[in-house]
């Protein structure tokens, strides 16, 4: 076994399979829950793509991921999906913007349903009257968006933060995107994106990690044929409000910040958070002062998102006063910088912090997705864990100075 | 509280569940309460103005800096609604590393020592939860999925407690006051039948006999849960109309079963076959007739509703109902191919099994078998599906009656008829 690592009296096994793909297991021998997912360093921000011998770089359509990751379990021989549901699993799928990931749940059977895993992730069979009658289903789930504020908040926050990037799509595409999608384009984007030695398996639960790695033996690596790129991000914003009539009786909004891309930083990723937290968190000045005011009635919602190229901050929050809320989060974070910040304040939102990742641990899908998002870090829970244990009130500090600009800053908001 | 039958009984109980392998202790407490139409505007108000401070803790940062000081505690002061009654709950999840005497102290001060000036509520913080209430009842439609689900349930559940809106009602919210909260609390804290639970390492037995004893609970008369049978109905198919592209589908049906009764691990088994998520539904409506992205079938554990639900284009809208009433009814005719009856099993026994895996699925799990009297283990719970065959789900396919047809529609022209 490879590399074996502690964190929260849990033990952590990392490994790499012979075909190159990270392997990440947790053995949890009390749980009957088991767990295992495939991530794919391949999600809908990626959609520009230089191929080896070529001059010019291949644009991808948009969604294309997503629809591949619909289309993934369709098999020569049956679908996977069902497979799993009679092999005692619950399997599924999702897309963002840097990953796709395939998982499963189940109680018994783990050996057979990884098996299945590991194989239909690599065997794609994309058929042209598959693929043209998921468009409609697809075209259902875009829509079913467009009703929720929430994410319509989101998509237009992004796209009000870059000009360039495609984090400002949705991760589905368009309906225009999914109609010219065909299987001949996703057969090409797969064969050019889905490089098992750039894979993730994850692992979790009472798991035999020999026969784990017995099993990635099925996992064979492919030749690159290019590389993804992307366009030259402006630093500015494209625009800083928009607003957006969608029949809500009460208005949704998130106040984004778009931020300086840089390396990828696990630790300044939990000390952006933290510091979000003290800043706009249910204990903060910031939220007493709006709560009194009227301007919210529950805290504003946290989120820090970085990745190849972008990087941005948000807070999403409902309220007839979106404008003066904002105004508020901005003279809030010039008051921090200037008094800067409570040690009691900060010991305590690392105390909350601890206590969040521990708590990470007592679930098998809670360890599992979790894992899913450090897979960019290269991370696991034990670096989440041993981390935030470390965090000091400087990195918040070095970060105060330098992350959020007011001409940065959008708006979006759903009515 | 009127309309309400009293009896003598110990008002508080306890349940310990076995919680030593995982990291936080988990702790729930709630006061049952027969949901009638005038007191669950008051109920929804009282779990508002209860998070809002304390005497020790006086405003909602106290409260929230309090939780984090024990590791970011997670807790919540809450309604459920559960068939015809309502709990209010307060729960706590806190890592092992938080002293008992920490961890009651902060729940007591939220459910024994809420902030009061002369034994009631701050007008001012009544008000302002009023509007709080006010704004999240005006805005329920805004999440449109929620929304057609709620809406169903009620509809399909009118005059019974079931089809009572726990999150309270618009038109009774302005004339409440401080005393009238004021009083119901008092009310609730005297009649309300106690239900704690720890789920934590075997010291918890411990610290429920000591959160009992710091309740210190004087009961006198306590409510009494009536279960009322549901009169048969014609389906009444309603539409309603709101600003969306989509159209979301609720189909509600009467299995007209108990969760007490046996057969009601068929109907659990008829759902799955149905509305799994590898369902017959989603396989003849989302995979070979593209109509929707999502597609399911669950039945409620306290009334024996069961509810299908799915969101499409408003012209598709009237043909997917009818496609799914002729799905269930091929069920009902024809029954159903071993294989899909097996698996659906198989994904129940999972679920089932998967409950010893949270600890608030245990507690749930657990208080809801206790209120419906049935008190299964898992063990006995499997036991019981275990027994279930093809014919009894065929069977509970025969019984289903078609009680609510529910749009959520954007369509200006939408009309079932």
């Amino acid at each position: 076994m490879g590399l074996m690592r502690h964190g929260a009296g849990e033990t952590i096994l990392r490994e790499r399979a012979a075909a190159g793909m990270r392997c990440c297991i947790y053995p949890k021998k009390q749980f009957g829950e088991k767990f295992a997912a495939v991530v794919v360093p391949f999600g809908s921000n990626d959609v520009c793509c230089q191929g080896e011998n070529s001059e010019k770089p291949i644009r991808f359509p948009l969604g294309v991921a997503h629809f591949i990751e619909h289309k993934l379990f369709q098999q020569s021989w049956g679908d996977a999906l069902f497979q799993f549901g009679k092999q005692g699993a619950a399997a599924n799928a999702f897309t963002d913007g840097e990953k796709t990931v395939y998982y499963f749940s189940c109680r018994e059977n783990f050996m057979e349903n990884l098996r299945l895993l590991l194989d239909f992730v690599q065997h794609p069979c994309f058929q042209e009257e598959d693929v043209e009658k998921e468009k409609s289903i697809i075209r259902s789930e875009i829509r079913m968006g467009k009703d929720d504020a929430n994410r319509a908040a989101y998509e237009t926050m992004v796209d009000l933060m870059y000009q360039k990037h495609p984090v400002r799509f949705p991760v589905a595409g368009t309906e225009e995107s999914v109609k010219n999608t065909t299987a001949e384009k996703m057969q090409k984007v797969y064969d050019a994106c889905y490089l098992p030695q750039k894979f993730w398996l994850i692992c979790a639960g009472d798991v035999d990690d020999h026969q784990i790695m017995e099993a990635t033996a099925l996992v064979q690596e492919k030749e690159s044929t290019g590389k993804i790129v992307y366009c030259k991000e402006p630093d500015t914003i494209q625009e800083r409000y928009r607003e957006i009539a969608m029949g809500l009786r009460r208005p949704v909004f998130q106040v984004g910040f778009k931020l300086e891309p840089g390396e990828r930083n696990l630790r300044e990723k939990l000390a952006m958070e933290l510091l979000m937290d003290l800043w706009a968190g249910e204990s903060s000045p910031f939220f007493l002062e709006a709560y009194e005011k009227d301007l919210l009635d529950a805290p504003l919602e946290r989120m820090y998102s970085c990745g190849n190229g972008f990087a941005f901050c948000a807070f999403m929050g409902s309220g007839e006063q979106a404008e003066e809320t904002a105004e508020l989060l901005l003279t809030h974070w010039k008051r921090l910088k200037q008094n800067g910040i409570d040690e009691n304040h900060f010991r305590r939102l690392q105390k909350k912090a601890v206590g969040q990742t521990l708590r990470l641990f007592q679930s098998i899908s809670a360890i599992g997705l979790t894992q899913i998002e450090l897979t960019p870090f290269d991370a696991d829970l034990s670096d989440l864990f041993r981390l935030t244990k470390e965090l000091h009130k400087k990195d918040l500090e070095k970060l105060l100075q330098n992350t959020i600009a007011q001409d940065k800053m959008v708006l979006s908001v759903m009515r | 509280m009127r309309n309400t039958t009293a009896k003598k009984a110990e008002q508080c109980r306890m349940f310990f569940v076995d919680g030593k392998k995982f990291k936080t202790n988990a702790l729930l407490g709630f006061f049952r309460v027969p949901l009638r139409r005038e007191n669950a505007t008051k109920l929804a108000l009282l779990a508002e103005v209860l998070q809002k401070g304390t005497e020790k803790y006086p405003s909602v940062t106290a409260v929230a800096a309090a939780a984090e000081e024990c590791y970011g505690a997670l807790w919540q002061v809450q309604i459920i609604k559960k068939g015809g009654e309502a709990w209010l709950s307060f729960s706590m999840e806190v890592s092992k590393h938080v002293s008992e005497k920490e961890v009651l102290d902060f729940l007591l001060q939220l459910m024994k020592h809420p902030k009061r000036i002369d034994n009631q509520f701050p007008a001012e913080t009544v008000e302002r939860c009023i509007a709080i209430l006010r704004r999240r009842l005006e805005a329920q439609a805004d999440d449109k999925i929620s929304f057609a689900a709620k809406r169903a349930r009620e509809l399909a559940a009118e005059d019974e407690g079931a089809g009572i809106c726990a999150d309270g009602y618009l038109e009774d919210l302005e004339k409440l006051t401080s005393a009238d909260i004021s009083g119901f609390y008092e009310d609730v804290l005297a009649h309300a039948p106690v239900y704690l639970y720890v789920c934590g390492d075997s010291d918890g037995r411990q610290m429920l006999k000591k959160w009992k004893g710091a309740l210190d609970l004087q009961g006198k008369e306590l409510w009494e849960f009536q279960q009322t049978s549901r009169k048969q109905a014609l389906c009444r198919k309603i539409a309603e109309k709101a600003n969306m592209g989509q159209t979301r589908l609720v189909l509600a049906f009467d299995s007209g079963l108990h969760p007490w009764d046996r057969a009601f691990h068929s109907l659990r088994v008829l759902c799955e076959v149905l509305g799994g998520g590898n369902g017959l539904l989603f396989q003849e409506i989302r995979e070979k007739q593209g109509l929707c992205y999502d597609i399911s079938m669950t039945c409620d554990t306290m009334t024996g509703l069961a509810f299908v639900q799915t969101g499409v284009a408003g012209k598709d809208a009237k043909h997917t109902a009818s496609e799914i009433c002729r799905i269930l009814q091929n069920v009902a005719d024809h029954g159903i191919k071993n294989d899909d009856f097996q698996d659906a099993v198989e994904q129940i026994r999972r679920k089932i099994s998967d409950i010893s895996d949270s600890q608030w699925k245990i507690m749930d799990y657990v208080a809801e078998q206790e209120i419906i009297g049935t008190n299964l283990d898992s063990e006995q719970m499997l036991r019981r599906l275990a027994d279930v065959t093809v014919e009894d789900v065929v069977k509970a396919a025969q019984k289903l009656s078609l009680r609510t047809m529910y749009a959520l529609t954007g369509e200006e022209e939408f009309s079932w008829d």
